[in-house]
């Protein structure tokens, strides 16, 4: 098995004209989870998009590749990505509201969907997984439609589909920011579970750090398309070295009930087109050079990458 | 400043549908709330939190119970009775807006509508933007001109541009970005520290709450199961359900 079972490397993506995401470069390892950090409209989402590939999604490869298990799989055709799709990449959405057929029930629809990429659905399967994720009764889980059940048990029925198919690598976008903070405790302890178990990988896009404090081995943070800051979680959130991940870690209400510190301004939209640092306008360390320094993410320790690292006050 | 409480909810209960179908999704509600003071309101989706804003602010009628504001009765008023004392801010706040009005238009048409004297309304927008930290010039833009985190400070603005007696804020943060989340956030605790406002502050998030909040209530189906300080809540939670709800907020690390 290759080293990397995902490998990102110099990835440009953009919508028609319009760049999404610039030169992003990260991997994924078997067993590990990845998280990818960030606010609204930074294109963590469009990251997904692309390794997903889905055409009429409307994300074009510019630039770079990305590879799965030693195969690049940016251009595949249509056929080849119906493949490994759901076999060797799984996907849950943040929406499973929309993804599911509401007055149909759960069982037709995962036999159709295996149908789809030539598996079988086997009912005493999923309801032996179902146990093992501790559902609350499985056996009849499987004969509700969607209407019937809250959003934490839809949720949570969409990443049982995904794991029917025993992807090895999971993409998840946002997948717990619709639920209540209880279910979505749930649901991402059920996911390390099965990492625990299964030896998977996950891709976890959020834009909850709390969330990706719980559950990642590994945390990148974008902003206006790039990554800013890549790491293992506990060097990127016990000393973090971009400023703007020091922003985002100080705008988060902590456990000590002290008021948070607010960022103003807001995300350039054309933040992938810019040649210089993207979060200049909105840095407290900014400095005239910032405006033509080229972007470049440097290894600033051992496995901590970064791409600015002024203003930085070592620990 | 009257003794009596500024507001007071006795008993107050919520039903909707007719007799055998009827069901109940507010249950035996009681709390007051002291001038100056903010009162967060904690609770997953579907228990009743922005059905209670509604009651309050008399856009839905009460099934049962009594609304007082001052120590006066004023359960059954309409909505454009109450609106001087009670200004309601949403968590979609560019819906909120007329799309084709300028915010500042906008926010005349409140003071037309509720300022005795709206001469000098200019000048009251212009202040009023300035203490939510936005440039007056951003109040001639149309809504979506405007990113998420600047919309809900201007419906802040719009809200208190009329000087209300008390903000009701449905989610106001839940739908921006941390940053901006903590900008809204910076300015509330600044509103209260220099005007005193008496706010109730509805949110799924209890770390936000704890932030800035006097006393914060816990709902679960339809109740409150526990009201306390911050410190009551999250260092001697009673209630199993805030113990839960404790436990599932998951902290940065």
């Amino acid at each position: 098995m290759a080293e990397n079972l995902l490998e990102i490397k110099d990835l440009t993506l953009s919508y028609g004209e319009f760049k999404i995401v610039t030169d992003v470069n990260f991997s994924v390892k078997p067993g590990e989870i990845v998280c990818i950090a960030g606010e609204s409209g930074c294109g963590k989402s469009t990251l997904i998009k692309a390794i997903l590939g889905i055409k009429h999604l409307g994300t074009q490869v510019v630039n770079g590749s990305i590879i799965l298990n030693g195969r690049d799989i940016t251009n595949l055709s249509v056929e080849e990505r119906r493949q490994i799709l759901g076999t060797e990449i799984g996907y849950v959405p943040q929406n499973t509201r929309g993804s599911f057929n509401n007055i149909r029930s759960y069982d037709i629809q995962y036999k159709e969907t295996l149908q789809c990429h030539n598996q079988k659905f086997d009912r005493g399967e999923a309801i032996k997984l179902f146990k093992r994720l501790n559902f609350p009764d499985p056996e009849r889980l499987l004969g509700h439609q969607p209407w019937e059940m809250s959003g934490g048990m839809n949720q949570r029925m969409a990443i049982g589909l995904a794991v029917l198919q025993e992807p090895k690598l999971m993409l998840a976008d946002e997948a717990t920011s619709v639920l209540d903070v209880t279910s979505q405790k749930q649901v991402i302890e059920e996911l390390a579970q099965l990492r625990d178990e299964l030896g998977w990988s996950i891709l976890f896009i959020t834009h909850n750090l709390g969330v990706a404090s719980h559950i990642a081995d590994k945390l990148g943070v974008m902003y206006a398309g790039r990554m800013v800051e890549y790491g293992d979680i506990r060097k990127v959130l016990d000393d973090p070295i971009h400023p703007y991940t020091r922003a985002l870690l100080a705008a988060i209400p902590g456990k000590d009930r002290k008021l948070p510190v607010g960022l103003e301004g807001r995300p350039p939209l054309d933040g992938a087109e810019w040649t210089g640092c993207t979060f200049e306008p909105r840095c407290k360390h900014r400095t005239e050079a910032c405006k033509t320094r080229a972007y470049c993410l440097k290894e600033v320790e051992p496995g901590h990458f970064a791409s600015c690292s002024e203003g930085r006050v070592k620990q | 400043m009257s003794e009596a409480p500024l507001l007071e909810v006795r008993n107050v209960a919520k039903a909707y549908g007719k007799k055998n179908k009827r069901k109940e999704v507010l249950t035996d509600i009681n709390f007051t709330l002291n001038e100056g003071e903010v009162l967060g309101i904690i609770g997953e989706s579907g228990c009743g939190k922005s059905v209670l804003l509604n009651l309050i602010s008399c856009l839905e009628p009460v099934s049962d119970g009594q609304l007082f504001f001052k120590g006066q009765e004023y359960t059954g008023k309409k909505p454009k009775d109450v609106c001087r004392w009670f200004q309601v801010i949403f968590q979609d706040s560019e819906a909120a807006f007329d799309p084709k009005m300028t915010i500042r238009q906008s926010m005349k048409e409140n003071l037309k509508l509720l300022a005795s004297d709206a001469s000098d309304a200019d000048r009251r927008i212009d202040e009023m933007v300035g203490m939510m930290g936005l440039a007056s010039e951003l109040a001639d833009r149309y809504p979506r001109q405007l990113s998420g985190g600047q919309v809900q400070r201007m419906a802040i603005a719009r809200g208190l541009v009329t000087s209300p007696n008390m903000l009701l804020c449905d989610e106001i943060t839940s739908a921006l970005d941390v940053s901006a989340q903590a900008m809204i956030l910076q300015y509330l605790y600044e509103l209260r520290r220099q005007r005193g406002l008496t706010m109730i502050f509805v949110s799924h998030d209890l770390a936000v709450c704890s932030t800035f909040c006097d006393r914060i209530a816990i709902m679960q189906g339809g109740r409150i199961v526990e009201i306390g300080t911050p410190e009551q809540i999250m260092d001697h939670p009673q209630h199993d359900y805030t113990k839960l709800l404790l436990d599932a907020v998951l902290y940065v690390k």
